[in-house]
């Protein structure tokens, strides 16, 4: 059996320190890699051990598997975790793994493969009996080859990208005007984040629920599901907002979607943590999407309802052993909404800048799986997700109105978010109702703005002081002499009492 | 002192003044007495039926302040502040409206274009967007090219107007 005494995570942000808490619970020593634009990030400070292992710029760091190797070799590490994103869902670097003598922490290069060429996997699955939506093969990024591929199927139609999922390269097209600019975009960013420039065209569902189930399998054959998780709130086809249970499944309909994700785990040999994700129709119909060969960034909402850790299983599993649990009872409803640094008000762009103030939330119910901390600097490299929320309940409303209160006690100063944007979304009459698709966002909250603010007139009263004052705070963090007219400015506090 | 602060991008007048500990403050027709003690960025304002604890921190010209469960970004409002080509239409200057890298650029000097024709791709945290011409008109100047790292609101290509 592999030991797996010391992991190195190959990975940064949220999920680096979310597995290294795991690592440490179980005695396991954890290895952060960090770029030279991440010296300062939290998981770097957690770590037992820190290598620099390149530049910002990911290819050179992050997705640099001779320096990741080498960081391993250095450090005596026996494991690697490469968390979600970057080389995460990588054949290759599964296999170099492997091939440097150390454990993946992962299913095998052989399941990521055939996973990961999304159009090769989706008639896999198909064979598999499975579901699927009616899509080209790989297509010449002509707009006449797709043209005339668009033409039985119907528009809208989606162009994908064949080597990787996540939102990334989508584009959805609605006449064939429209083609050449959605596949130029779409090959392009295709490159850019696998650096497989291959796309597709498949059938654009109207207002379908996205549903995924997470699947676990270990080394002796057994393959269990974890139950459902909705995360139908997406801008961009990425999610912001996931729940488990979702509000449109009941048990006959998670009986069958459930059977499918395992049946399509099987049909890969599948070992570890995956995620089968399912398009699930206005009418009830389902069908498969694709698969992630990893853990997924909303796993704690699973681990919520639960009881279980999913790092601990993959490490349990990587090292030979049975998952740990028999049968699951997956108890009451869990939400999770990620932190973005975006300006949804403009069309959610990304925002930089610098961490000034953090406010973790806390309470019964509430957990909070951060990436960043004051003074982290948010550049234009990495992905623009800063930390997860995450709220149970013994109802969906008790984890809705948790989250409401979580989110108001989310203080992040300094960096635009998109905070109150996620309030408004948990607040809509339509999530409450669980009335919830892919659309939902335009759909409903196209328009919003920035809320009217009912303390605006004191926040101007306060910026006047402080935009005024000779006492920025850059003055007080130069590390003046401590004076009470430097810290108070020039107005006297009236009393220093509590 | 009078002075008009942007708070979210929206313009509010604020006077205020002080006598001894205590502050009058004036914000449209609304005035507000009483008191703001400061702890660094913890503030506490007295100024109306309930005192407030409020979290301040300044960064360059912005100042962000936590106060009541809402965020509010705050600069004061300057000439050269106020409402910077972001997206006026028929603008003669295509700014970036993020921060990024450039990826490609799709027109040359002298080149004419039409509204909504695509100008220059940038890319940041992964993601693409459009810098596109909201007018007609002729490229007079291209400031940036492939690989340029580029601020929110920097010029990246000028247009004469048709």
């Amino acid at each position: 059996m592999p030991p797996v005494t010391t992991v190195l995570i190959a990975n940064r942000g949220e999920i680096a320190v979310r597995i290294m808490r795991t690592c440490r619970a179980m005695g396991v020593r954890t290895v952060a890699v960090y770029s030279e634009a991440d010296a300062d990030a939290p998981h770097v400070a957690l770590a037992d051990q820190a290598i620099a292992i390149g530049p910002a710029a990911a290819r050179a760091s992050y997705l640099d598997v001779p320096a990741l190797l080498a960081a391993a070799h250095a450090s005596g590490a026996d494991a690697v975790h490469p968390g979600y994103g970057f080389l995460s869902e990588n054949a290759a670097f599964a296999r170099a793994v492997a091939g440097a003598g150390l454990t993946f922490i992962g299913p095998p290069p052989e399941a990521i493969a055939a996973m990961g060429d999304k159009v090769a996997a989706r008639a896999r699955m198909e064979r598999a009996g499975l579901p699927v939506v009616p899509a080209s093969g790989v297509l010449a990024p002509e707009p006449d080859a797709f043209a005339a591929a668009a033409a039985p199927i119907g528009y809208p139609v989606v162009i994908k990208a064949a080597g990787g999922g996540g939102g990334k390269g989508m584009r959805i097209v609605r006449d064939a005007a429209a083609l050449p600019d959605a596949i130029r975009a779409a090959a392009r960013e295709a490159t850019a984040a696998f650096a497989d420039g291959r796309i597709y065209l498949e059938r654009y569902l109207e207002r379908p629920r996205h549903v995924e189930v997470q699947v676990f399998g270990d080394r002796h054959g057994r393959i269990v599901h974890l139950g459902e998780r909705e995360c139908s709130i997406q801008r961009r086809h990425q999610k912001i907002v996931e729940e488990t249970p979702s509000p449109a499944v009941g048990s006959a309909l998670r009986a069958a979607m459930t059977d499918a994700a395992v049946r399509a785990a099987r049909a890969v040999d599948y070992v570890g943590a995956g995620t089968v994700e399912f398009l699930l129709d206005e009418s009830g119909r389902f069908y498969f999407l694709e698969m992630n060969t990893r853990l997924q960034v909303e796993h704690p909402v699973t681990e919520w309802t639960t009881g279980l850790d999913l790092v601990r299983e993959q490490i349990l599993v990587a090292r030979g052993e049975p998952l740990s649990f028999a049968a699951i009872t997956p108890r009451g409803h869990a939400l999770e909404c990620r932190l973005y640094s975006e300006d949804p008000a403009r069309q959610f762009l990304p925002a930089t800048g610098t961490v000034r103030v953090l406010t973790e939330p806390a309470g019964p119910g509430v957990r909070f799986d951060g990436g960043v901390a004051r003074g982290s600097v948010v550049g234009v490299e990495y992905d623009p997700m800063l930390a997860k929320i995450s709220t149970w309940g013994a109802t969906r409303e008790e984890a809705r109105t948790r989250m409401l209160a979580a989110l108001r006690e989310t203080v992040l100063l300094g960096v635009v978010t998109n905070r109150d944007y996620l309030r408004a979304v948990l607040t809509h009459p339509a999530f409450v109702a669980g009335a919830t698709h892919t659309e939902f966002l335009a759909e409903h909250l196209a328009d919003w703005r920035s809320r009217s603010a009912p303390e605006r007139d004191l926040a101007a009263i306060v910026a006047a002081l402080a935009l005024t004052s000779p006492s920025g705070d850059g003055a007080a963090a130069l590390g003046a002499a401590p004076s009470p007219f430097a810290t108070l400015g020039p107005w006297r506090a009236g009393s220093s009492g509590a | 002192m009078s002075l008009t602060v942007l708070v979210d991008g929206e313009p509010v007048a604020v006077t205020l003044t002080r006598t001894g500990d205590a502050i009058v403050a004036r914000v449209g027709d609304a005035e507000y007495r009483g008191s703001i003690q400061r702890h660094g960025e913890a503030w506490r304002l007295d100024l109306g039926a309930r005192a407030l604890a409020a979290t301040v921190v300044r960064d360059r010209d912005e100042v962000w302040i936590a106060l009541a469960g809402e965020i509010y970004r705050c600069a004061l409002a300057t000439e050269e502040r106020g409402e910077a080509g972001a997206g006026a239409v028929g603008s003669p200057r295509v700014t970036a409206p993020m921060p990024g890298k450039v990826l490609d650029v799709l027109v040359r000097e002298g080149q004419q274009v039409a509204a909504g024709d695509a100008l220059v791709i940038l890319e940041a945290m992964k993601m693409e967007t459009v810098a596109s011409a909201d007018a007609a008109g002729t490229v007079t100047r291209v400031h940036v090219a492939a690989g340029t790292m580029v601020e929110p609101g920097q010029v990246l290509v000028e247009l004469e107007l048709a």
